[in-house]
């Protein structure tokens, strides 16, 4: 295994180098900021990871010129994140693009719709008003999951965690790779539901 | 290592060594098969298990949770033959581990390409996690083979040990049981060969078993047995008759071993020596005769002993009574020893003796002989030499007055001091021709005189025949014809030349010419002239006549001095008796020589032979 080990210290030496010459917006931000940002960094990665473990139906989407639309619901705390995540990638031979939405009504078109913390309050009748779409909602909304949403990030000890209600998933015709279940804690629809 | 080992063992032993070493090659051979197998299964099975990781946990790369993907690579735990396992995520930094919490340990920092590579008893390698074609992150394995390879290798070991055991029980009773076979036929023949050197029984024979190599060993062993029996039984025969010979042998013979001990001795030879045969078998020489180590023989005895050489002496042995024999011996060099041959000689010796003393006395007589005779030559020689001084001085003197005899004797009968009658002419007539005699018999003698005291002196030159034959033939035709003979040249229309005096070669001529016209009554005398003979380069010169001839008996006195041939009873013939004799003198001067053939009543024909002139003579 020495080959291995030589190869340890030379692949260091190259990371460092790597690490410091990375944008400043990236690694000189001041902590809070840049925990912030980083939360938001890894929550665009996970968007576009859904596209990777969810099944859609063949409905959705079916205009296969178009992109694959991620929709942003409300207030945008992405920033560039998202762009920067779906850059150069493809599902299905299909580019992917970010489309920012104000009202729920243009959501027809979206793969995931991502409802911001901005719409907490109206979580309830934005689901209402997408539910017949093939979309996957997901939000970082508070009890985003049990409110009816599909999947809710879930920030605890700094790390994002995913909680999802696979009952929501299953009634807009989604399928939820059992990969991507084993890895969040599933949750059921309450009060809505009942 | 196996040379003195019964053949029954060999066989056994090499059976076995070959179902060893060819059982343990096959082990060999199939532990390596098993081990590329292993490895090919280890490979296999790591790049599943991999896969099935790398499957499962890219969800929890995908979402960073590192819980859940630990807990994937902690199912690795049910194969303990993974030492170790990490999860890489897309920047290649460290995502997870196994066994969790050892990353910088057994796991390195950053992935290296995908694959896998044994290292020692290792297999490591990387293989990426992707999801739908995308490559979320890397997976590395490290499955320790080692102790698999350890337990394989010694079930292999204890397989083969047990196989090998079995191969040489198998294999060690069939050949016990296959060996007989062949050591069989080869332990009877060892066994008839030990039974022949011990008894030394060549009647023995060795029992065939068939065809095969050692069938054919067999025979061809009895055949040689049955040479060997021949051969000895006809060497014992001639050693019987050689021995028998020698027994009987008229010569004595011995051989003597190297410690001078008599190992035969015939009884001719005991007699030599004046003892018993059997007194001295087994005894050495120096007891048998006390002090012959210091003889010569000895010494020549020893000295063929030591340098293997033969030798032939005749030596004088001394009894020890004071009496000595003669023997002849021969010496050879003999695998004993010496062998010696003798043969008594003393009788011979003794007449050997005699026969020198007889010749000895001899010698001395005939010493004393030879002395008195070269005395009385020595007188004869001197009285000859003084019989020649004698007569040239006499004749000499003798011819003087002879001169004035034969003067005065024809002036008288030219009747110059006055007339004659008849009768004084005739006496004076008598008295002239005896004068005339008297002086060709005194100039002979004067002649013979010169050449017998040294003192002719001859001018050796070229002489042409042709003219001195002429000359010959005018001075003698007179007394030819006077009688009614024919006198005749028969010589060559060249000129033939001969080295020699004239004056000599004249006189030979007259003188042949002469007596052939005084023993020729009729018929002819011809001189005859050959060319030079080309081998001898003589030339040949003949006065043949057809008078009388000659006797055989005489010719041998023909030519010596006063020796005048009875020609019949009436001795009328003229002559000094000196004329052939100088002839042949001066011929042998010459470098020449005379011969005569002649047949009684028919004639005679003297031939005078002269070297040839080198080159033409002057003319």
């Amino acid at each position: 295994m020495a080959f291995l080990m030589k190869h340890t210290w030379l692949a260091a030496v190259f990371s460092t180098l790597l690490f410091t010459m990375l944008p400043c917006g990236m690694l000189c931000s001041p902590q809070a900021r840049a925990a912030a940002l980083q939360e938001y960094q890894v929550k665009a990665v996970f968007l576009f990871n859904f596209t990777q473990f969810v099944e859609w139906p063949p409905a959705a989407s079916p205009n296969t010129a178009e992109p694959i639309f991620i929709c942003i619901l409300g207030e945008d705390p992405f920033g560039a994140y998202l762009e920067d995540a779906i850059r150069d990638e493809h599902v299905d031979n299909r580019t992917l693009a970010v489309r920012r939405l104000s009202t729920a009504d243009d959501a027809q078109a979206c793969r995931i719709l991502f409802i911001s913390r901005s719409e907490s309050a109206r979580v309830e009748t934005i689901l209402q008003h997408v539910k017949p779409l093939p979309a996957l909602t997901v939000s970082d909304a508070r009890g985003f999951g049990e409110r009816g949403g599909m999947v809710g990030f879930v920030t605890e000890d700094n790390r994002v965690r995913l909680r999802i209600n696979l009952e929501a998933a299953r009634a807009a015709g989604l399928t939820i790779s059992s990969k991507l279940l084993r890895v969040a804690d599933v949750v059921a629809n309450q009060g809505a539901s009942r | 290592m196996l040379r003195n080992v019964p053949i029954r063992r060999k066989v056994v032993a090499s059976i076995l060594l070959t179902s060893v070493v060819i059982t343990l090659l096959l082990q060999g051979v199939f532990f390596v098969y098993d081990y590329l197998q292993l490895r090919q299964g280890t490979l296999r099975q790591t790049s599943t298990l991999g896969t099935i990781v790398a499957t499962n946990a890219t969800a929890a790369l995908a979402f960073q949770n590192k819980p859940d993907a630990e807990e994937i690579l902690g199912a690795l735990k049910a194969n303990e033959r993974i030492a170790a396992a990490a999860i890489y995520d897309q920047q290649g930094e460290i995502f997870a581990t196994y066994p969790a919490g050892t990353a910088s340990k057994l796991v390195p920092q950053h992935p290296s390409d995908d694959g896998y590579v044994f290292a020692g008893s290792h297999l490591v390698g990387f293989q990426a996690m992707a999801e739908r074609d995308r490559r979320l992150g890397t997976l590395y394995m490290d499955f320790d083979i080692g102790k698999v390879l350890r337990e394989r290798f010694w079930s292999s070991a204890r397989i083969a040990l047990l196989m090998t055991g079995v191969a040489l029980l198998v294999a060690y009773l069939l050949s016990r049981a296959l060996q007989r076979q062949i050591s069989r036929p080869l332990l009877d023949l060892a066994g008839t060969v030990a039974d022949i050197t011990a008894r030394e029984d060549f009647s023995l024979r060795a029992k065939p078993h068939g065809k095969d190599e050692i069938g054919q060993l067999t025979v061809g062993f009895n055949a040689m047995l049955a040479g060997i029996e021949a051969r000895e039984a006809a060497l014992r025969e001639s050693e019987a008759r050689f021995r028998g010979t020698l027994d009987r042998m008229l010569e004595g013979c011995q051989i003597i071993d190297y410690d001078w001990r008599y190992v035969y001795v015939n009884d001719t030879a005991a007699a030599q020596g004046r003892k018993r045969a059997e007194k001295l078998l087994g005894r050495t020489m120096q007891e048998c005769f006390p002090g012959i180590d210091k003889t010569t023989l000895f010494a020549e005895l020893r000295h063929c002993m030591e340098h293997r050489t033969g030798a032939h002496v005749e030596n004088e042995f001394a009894y020890g009574d004071g009496t000595s024999g003669w023997f002849e011996l021969s010496i050879q060099p003999a695998v004993e020893g010496i062998f010696v041959l003798s043969l008594d000689i003393s009788a011979r010796k003794r007449i050997e003796k005699a026969l020198l003393d007889a010749k000895i006395d001899l010698e001395h007589k005939v010493a004393e002989r030879t002395a008195e005779l070269i005395i009385a030559k020595e007188q004869a020689e001197s009285s000859d030499r003084m019989k020649s001084e004698f007569l040239a001085t006499m004749s000499h003197e003798l011819r003087t007055p002879l001169n004035a005899i034969i003067g005065f004797t024809g002036t008288m009968l030219m009747k110059l001091p006055g007339p004659l009658n008849a009768e004084q002419e005739k006496q004076l007539r008598t008295v002239q021709l005896s004068a005339k005699h008297l002086l060709s018999l005194i100039n002979d003698l004067l002649d013979v005189a010169k050449i017998e005291s040294g003192k002719l002196e001859l001018s050796v030159e070229p002489v042409a025949c042709q003219r001195v034959i002429d000359e010959v033939l005018n001075a003698l035709r007179p007394a030819a014809t006077a009688k009614g003979l024919l006198l005749q040249a028969d010589v060559p229309a060249f000129d033939v030349a001969v080295l020699a005096d004239r004056r000599s070669l004249s006189q030979i001529l007259i003188n042949l010419s002469n007596n052939a016209i005084k023993f020729t009554e009729q018929g002819s005398i011809t001189i005859e002239l050959h060319d030079v003979d080309a081998r001898s380069n003589m030339v040949q010169i003949s006065v043949i006549d057809t008078g009388v001839g000659i006797k055989d008996e005489d010719l041998g006195r023909l030519f010596q001095s006063f020796a005048q041939i009875e020609t019949g009873s009436k001795r009328r013939i003229e002559g000094t008796g000196l004329g052939l004799y100088l002839s042949r003198k001066l011929v042998e001067l010459l470098g020449g020589r005379i011969a005569v053939h002649s047949v009684h009543g028919r004639g005679s024909r003297f031939s005078v032979y002269l070297p040839a002139a080198p080159a033409a003579p002057p003319a």
